[in-house]
């Protein structure tokens, strides 16, 4: 190669139709010049054609599957990243609501043995936790999910529904201990709109099919 | 997104194995030529499936599953190719001429070749230089990302493979 020859990335361009057109042009002076640049670029040209005419697609010699299948067992049936931080807040949210049931719990329970008798209180008529009525309302409605949502969101959904029926029983029982105590009733018309919410929030974090 | 994709994204072995039998192909050429070794590149292959199917869930149907699935087969073969790197020597641009067999060796000397070949004869750097920049069509500051080398080096290594392609092809 001269001193004044096209350098491999100037040839490169040149035959990829790249650069201005001043530089084009004083590429191409040169190569009217310089029969090593010339062969050069005419190999790279011959080149581009042969790979363009490699087989994009080559099959291996046996079937790869039976060193695949064994190892497919173990991955979770991951949600798409959207729906997976979704359903995270959805998790970490109920843990929370959890958390802060059961405190509660144990504070209303302390206080209820200096409360008066007189006040009453009755469990929400709208499903009684543990109730054959209720029992049955939940596993329709995650019947209903199961037809939307994934397995991992599936048993996610119904371990938190799980999770929010035993402290609505927690809640229920210490109403039945302390019946005159409102501020149980409560927390337990709460934990029943707790349970609406992840039910709604889990329909939206469903994928559209 | 197809319902193949679909499937095996809620956790349907069959499903893949549809998704397997379409891109295997595909994915194996790839690991071929970026390995040069048709063992390693079984292994690879069967390798980049297993981490399609642990990467499924972020799939999110933005780009083909071809495509995307291409993109999960290169940086597994990379990956591989740097963990292993990061064991052994590396080559620079500096040593890359020292580096290279002389025309006239190795087990093709002396017959005619096809592309395909020649390619898995070059040195490791060149060859996935070569793979990546002039059949993949990534670009060098990719390849730089993808690999761990430099820029710069990436330009040098394809420029050797293209110079010794030529000298084993046009024997």
């Amino acid at each position: 190669m001269n001193p004044g020859c096209l350098g491999p990335e100037k040839l490169a361009a040149y035959e990829a139709g790249d650069g201005t057109p001043e530089e084009r042009a004083a590429s191409a002076a040169h190569l009217l010049e310089c029969g090593a640049c010339r062969s050069e670029l005419d190999w790279l040209v011959t080149l581009r054609g042969r790979v363009e005419k490699l087989p994009r697609s080559i099959n291996p010699a046996r079937d790869l599957w039976g060193g695949i299948a064994p190892r497919l067992g173990a991955r979770p049936a991951a949600a798409p990243r959207a729906r997976r931080a979704r359903l995270i807040l959805l998790a970490a949210a109920a843990a929370a609501l959890m958390l802060a049931g059961a405190a509660v719990t144990a504070l209303l329970l302390r206080r209820s043995t200096t409360r008066a008798p007189s006040e009453t209180a009755t469990v929400p008529s709208e499903a009684a936790p543990g109730s054959a009525a209720s029992l049955a309302q939940i596993a329709s409605q995650v019947r209903a999910l199961e037809l939307a949502l994934p397995p991992q969101t599936r048993a996610l959904v119904a371990h938190h529904l799980e999770l929010i029926d035993a402290a609505i029983l927690e809640s229920k029982a210490a109403l039945t201990a302390d019946s005159t105590n409102p501020a149980i009733r409560r927390m337990l018309e709460a934990r029943y709109e707790q349970r609406r919410g992840l039910l709604e929030q889990a329909r939206r974090a469903a994928p559209r099919s | 997104m197809t319902d193949p994709v679909r499937a095996a994204q809620a956790g349907d072995p069959s499903a893949f194995r549809a998704l397997y039998d379409a891109h295997v192909g595909r994915v194996h050429a790839l690991c071929l030529r970026l390995a040069g070794d048709g063992a390693l590149a079984e292994e690879l292959t069967q390798d980049v499936f297993v981490r399609a199917w642990d990467q499924l869930g972020t799939f999110r149907g933005e780009s083909t599953f071809s495509t995307w699935l291409h993109r999960v087969a290169v940086n597994e073969v990379m990956g591989r190719f740097r963990s292993r790197g990061r064991r052994g020597r590396h080559e620079s641009a500096e040593d890359l001429e020292l580096l290279d067999p002389p025309p006239g060796s190795g087990a093709e000397a002396g017959r005619s070749m096809d592309l395909d070949q020649a390619i898995a004869g070059l040195p490791d750097g060149a060859r996935r230089v070569f793979v990546l920049h002039d059949v993949e069509g990534y670009q060098h500051e990719e390849i730089a990302q993808m690999t761990g080398i430099a820029a710069g080096t990436s330009k040098a290594q394809l420029h050797r493979a293209r110079r010794l392609l030529r000298e084993r092809l046009e024997r």
